[in-house]
């Protein structure tokens, strides 16, 4: 991966099962930005020439594929999505498309159930969510089996999003929200800590660096509260119970002494026992908020990495380990990735 | 070329001919140009267009009982001679169709030019204007069998030739010495990453060339360059153009606007530039 390349973007037209049908030709530029914390994980736009591709707006998919070029790399898919409806543009006798590009979560986000969704005590959560994603067309699925139920019975509203519904059944068994890779596969996947990650890539600067000299972190200091207040549910009778933890530590460069204000974060509608688990709640709530997370934004060349896994970065000036928060490509051959990650 | 017999070369003028080979023998067969009889005697004919003074060779398979018995070249009556070869390849399937392929570099790359039915006459408006142009005419019988004869057409001509229009049938001959500058290359870029003192290459698969061509022509109408001739070609309304040069180049392209400024008394120059594409 560190030696000089021959890339290049190869498109393939897909059927409604992700079936090859052939080589998408024509096709002028477009990008794609992957995303590990928008709800359906990114989106795309592709130009393209009209030359007779025969393509469905309606059904069709498209997969791009990007080769480094490089002896014995392989070539791997970074996105396989779904036409929305082109632009077409026509001067001086030729016709040309721009058409956005949808992640193939739509489909199950824009499924929705006809009636009231009631799953019972006891139900098996993963195989409800193969179901449900079943439910929608979609059958390419990788998922690791689990025998977590359901503590109790779960019901959704009529009219609620099968992937709402999936996302939320996940999330009771300590899974992903769902996802789909670059090649298309819906991935059903047990949550890891970013700490029990393996580290996917080691962007190190030297010898085998790939990432551009320009980089950037950052960290917001500015907003870091020195005083938490987290605010109980109060009823007709009784007053909510509320917690209250202060910064006033000369030490602290947050704390109200040195910085002459109080910068107070609140927290409402939080569950707690009595005073003393509001008043343990807010310290806690402070102390985490005086570690703003750092971030970083990184361009490098492209390398098989999908949004989430962790990543090392070493360099003379800063060392982090970090989670792949966005990347973004341009279909140019000659693309660099456009990274944002969150330091660990 | 082992693989084939010599029948015939010769020298020929500008113009458009038909060569007929006839065989006979029982069973009759015959493969210059993918004709194959089943009994009797037999011809097939290919159409060459000569660009300048040009050299043909026709070829033909051995084998088989069958005997070659004529060559004839139509407008060259010296060639209307028997042949004595050696026989060569028989079958006793009937031809239900041709495929007739092109090649420019000797018969390592073949690109097709026609296929159908048998017993047409072709004209081939891409062979190259100096060099050889190899042809090869594949015969198909019903059972899907195929047999293959070469025929090589030599073209000599000293001037650059632009082609454009429906299958490339209209052309400017433009002599008189025209400057010629290619450019090519490819796609190329360099990344710097942190910490290594020399840049990494990248080198995409898009390729480059352009043609830039000057030269002179006339105002009159001549069978050589002429204003209102190369105003013709530049107007076609096909998207690809073709180039042609003495040094046996052959380039497909967009044509740039063809500038012509008037240099002197019915003495005008030309300049264009043709940027390469697929065919």
């Amino acid at each position: 991966m560190i030696g000089s390349r021959q890339p290049r973007w190869r498109f393939t037209l897909l059927d409604n099962a992700d079936h090859p049908l052939r080589r998408l030709d024509g096709v002028t530029g477009g990008d794609v930005k992957l995303q590990a914390l928008t709800r359906l994980g990114g989106s795309a736009s592709l130009g393209l020439d009209d030359r007779g591709q025969d393509i469905d707006w309606m059904s069709h998919r498209v997969q791009a594929v990007y080769d480094p070029g490089i002896a014995g790399v392989d070539a791997w898919p970074v996105m396989t999505m779904l036409f929305t409806s082109p632009t077409m543009t026509r001067q001086d006798g030729l016709t040309a498309y721009s058409v956005d590009l949808l992640p193939k979560l739509a489909v199950i986000d824009e499924d929705a159930t006809e009636g009231r969704y009631s799953l019972a005590a006891g139900t098996n959560i993963i195989d409800e969510v193969v179901a449900l994603i079943q439910s929608t067309g979609e059958n390419r699925i990788s998922a690791t089996p689990s025998d977590k139920v359901l503590a109790n019975p779960q019901t959704w509203d009529a009219g609620e999003s099968k992937l709402t519904i999936v996302n939320d059944l996940l999330s009771s068994a300590g899974y992903w929200s769902l996802w789909c890779d670059g090649s298309g596969l819906f991935r059903v996947e047990p949550y890891l800590a970013p700490a029990d990650r393996p580290v996917a890539y080691r962007f190190e600067a030297g010898a085998a660096s790939i990432h551009k000299p320009g980089w950037e972190r950052e960290q917001d200091l500015s907003s870091v509260p020195n005083r938490y207040v987290v605010v109980g549910q109060g009823t007709d009778e009784a007053p909510p119970l509320i917690g209250v933890a202060l910064n006033e530590d000369p030490e602290s460069p947050f704390s109200f002494q040195a910085r002459g204000r109080w910068i107070t974060r609140t927290e409402t509608g939080v569950e707690g026992a009595d005073q003393s688990v509001f008043d343990q709640l807010a310290q806690r709530r402070l102390r985490d908020a005086m570690s703003p997370v750092g971030k970083l934004s990184v361009v490098h060349a492209p390398v098989p990495l999908e949004p989430n896994e962790r990543v090392a970065f070493r360099t003379p000036t800063w060392d982090a380990d970090a989670t792949i928060q966005n990347m973004s490509y341009s279909f140019a051959w000659d693309t660099q990735v456009t990274a944002e990650w969150r330091e660990i | 070329m082992a693989d084939y017999v010599t029948l015939a070369s010769m020298t020929l003028p500008d113009g458009v001919y038909t060569a007929i080979v006839s065989v006979s023998g029982d069973p009759v067969s015959l493969r210059a140009v993918g004709v194959v009889g089943v009994s009797g005697t037999r011809s097939a004919r290919v159409t060459f267009t000569a660009s300048g003074d040009t050299d043909i060779d026709v070829f033909l398979t051995p084998g088989g009982t069958s005997t070659v018995t004529a060559l004839t070249v139509i407008g060259v009556p010296a060639l209307d001679e028997p042949y004595d070869g050696p026989p060569f390849l028989d079958t006793t399937a009937e031809t239900v169709s041709l495929m007739v392929e092109r090649s420019v570099d000797g018969g390592d790359m073949w690109e097709p030019v026609w296929a159908g039915e048998s017993d047409t006459a072709l004209t081939d408006w891409e062979s190259l204007s100096s060099g050889t142009t190899w042809y090869r005419a594949t015969a198909f019988s019903a059972t899907g069998t195929g047999a293959a004869a070469i025929v090589t057409v030599e073209a000599s001509s000293g001037a650059l030739w632009l082609s454009g229009g429906a299958s490339l049938a209209r052309t400017a001959r433009l002599p008189f010495n025209p400057k010629v500058q290619i450019s090519a290359g490819r796609a190329r870029a360099i990344q710097q990453y942190e910490g290594r003192p020399l840049p990494v290459a990248y080198a995409g698969e898009a390729l480059s060339r352009t043609v830039r061509v000057a030269g002179s022509l006339l105002d009159k109408r001549t069978d050589g360059a002429h204003v209102a001739g190369l105003t013709e070609v530049a107007q076609l309304p096909e998207p690809v153009h073709m180039y042609r040069d003495p040094d046996g180049r052959r380039i497909y392209g967009v044509l740039s606007e063809v500038s012509m400024p008037r240099e002197t008394f019915g003495l005008w120059s030309y300049e264009y530039t043709l940027t390469e594409t697929g065919r």
